[in-house]
């Protein structure tokens, strides 16, 4: 793809985060691969829908520089140490969706439930990097370290990264993660309440009894 | 044309909060306006709202107490210029059985707050209360206020709160929730009203306004 293409699949992948409700206002972030030394990534503080392509921030993978008066994310150094450590990937969305960050407020290491979700996620378990604010070293360190093996991590109260070798694998890996969370914690509710199938209410029903 | 404008922005909102499930019938949207406010028909719902069911109301023409409350929502805090009262569903469970909830997630941390608190009325005064260096409250046993520099942002912050209580509930059934500690939250707060959002949510505001 060339960099205008890049920059537009970037702006793209955003608007199609929001419209799936895998994230909230200008929250969360995405890169795109360009070469083995560039990446493009979301600018900081900007919603999807107002973001035009040329508002996206081509940012040097080694040096994080960039030549641009719009300032790229500021999560950019996660992007970056994940395609440092993983050559095979090209494509990294960071999100908030909602069940997935649930399991991210626990900061814990949940069971992924089914085989396609093992196959999209990596392996039989998602692990929650250690908690840091955001764009601090220790939140880098953390989901690059919980990365290992996998294609996706929780981040301690604050969300979820998930990587492909391209930006369509990515989002797949993302709908995986909410997918999963949503099942595993629906399956506590169920087997506490001897269930098949749960509502709010049952959700709820665990809840109170939990806070009691 | 400004006024044709904001009922524009309010019909979408309408949408939206419908779209994402997370009102119920009586809830409302207002926006700030030259010498009063914008509100929709408490009496329409979200989803079947069109340009009639939003009218102007002045300072001191309120209609009920739930014109009066978004009129005295404006009058006390002038950097709110948006006013969304919806009922999303793990809001209205925790509104049920607690006086608060804490941020567990760093967006709510930034938008909301270090917790979100519950009113223990619809009473104006304690809900002015309880909205007092902060951008959203819950109403005991009732719905959600949520407000904005912007209409937009107004519609955030209901999605993002109710995605922490939300979040607040699933962690507690598979473990335990981990708060977000006093001062990352302050700190992460500050970043985002002084900072983050700043020129956006300034840019937004002119669109809204017209500009």
């Amino acid at each position: 793809m060339t960099e205008s293409e890049v920059r537009q699949a970037v702006k793209d992948a955003g608007v199609k985060l929001l419209e799936n409700n895998l994230v909230q206002g200008t929250w969360g972030n995405i890169s795109i691969r360009l070469s083995d030394k560039k990446m493009v990534v979301t600018p900081s503080g900007m919603d999807y829908i107002r973001m035009r392509p040329e508002d996206t921030v081509v940012v040097d993978i080694e040096t994080l520089e960039y030549v641009s008066e719009v300032k790229p994310t500021s999560e950019k150094k996660i992007h970056a140490a994940i395609y440092r450590d993983r050559p095979e990937i090209g494509a990294v969305i960071h999100s908030h969706p909602l069940w997935s960050s649930a399991a991210a407020a626990a900061r814990k290491e949940i069971p992924v439930l089914c085989e396609e979700h093992k196959r999209l996620l990596g392996g039989d378990t998602v692990r929650a990097g250690a908690y840091g604010l955001p764009g601090t070293k220790k939140l880098t360190n953390g989901a690059v370290e919980a990365m290992k093996d996998r294609n996706a991590c929780f981040l301690s109260n604050h969300g979820i990264v998930c990587c492909a070798e391209t930006i369509e694998g990515a989002f797949e890996v993302c709908k995986a993660m909410e997918e999963n969370s949503r099942a595993y914690i629906e399956s506590v509710v169920k087997r506490e309440l001897g269930k098949d199938s749960v509502d709010i209410d049952d959700i709820f029903e665990v809840f109170y009894k939990r806070i009691n | 044309m400004v006024e044709q404008a904001a009922k524009l922005r309010i019909l979408d909102c309408c949408k939206k909060l419908s779209e994402h499930q997370l009102t119920a019938p009586g809830d409302v949207v207002s926006v700030r306006a030259e010498g009063g406010m914008l509100i929709t028909n408490p009496e329409t719902e979200m989803s079947s709202i069109t340009e009639n069911d939003i009218r102007f109301v002045g300072r001191d023409e309120a209609k009920g107490t739930q014109e009066a409350l978004h009129l005295a929502i404006y009058a006390h805090r002038e950097d709110i210029n948006a006013v969304i009262m919806n009922h999303a569903p793990f809001c209205v469970g925790i509104a049920k059985r607690l006086k608060s909830f804490p941020a567990t997630l760093d967006d709510m941390a930034q938008i909301i707050g270090h917790t979100a608190k519950v009113s223990p009325s619809e009473e104006a005064t304690d809900i002015l209360r309880t909205l007092t260096g902060r951008n959203a409250c819950l109403i005991s046993g009732g719905g959600v206020i949520a407000t904005g520099r912007t209409l937009d942002e107004a519609f955030t912050g209901s999605l993002v709160l109710e995605k922490g209580a939300l979040c607040y509930v699933g962690s507690a059934i598979i473990g335990k929730p981990v708060k977000i500690g006093l001062f990352d939250a302050v700190l992460m707060r500050a970043v985002y009203k002084l900072k983050y959002s700043k020129k956006d949510q300034a840019a937004k505001l002119k669109e809204e306004q017209g500009g």
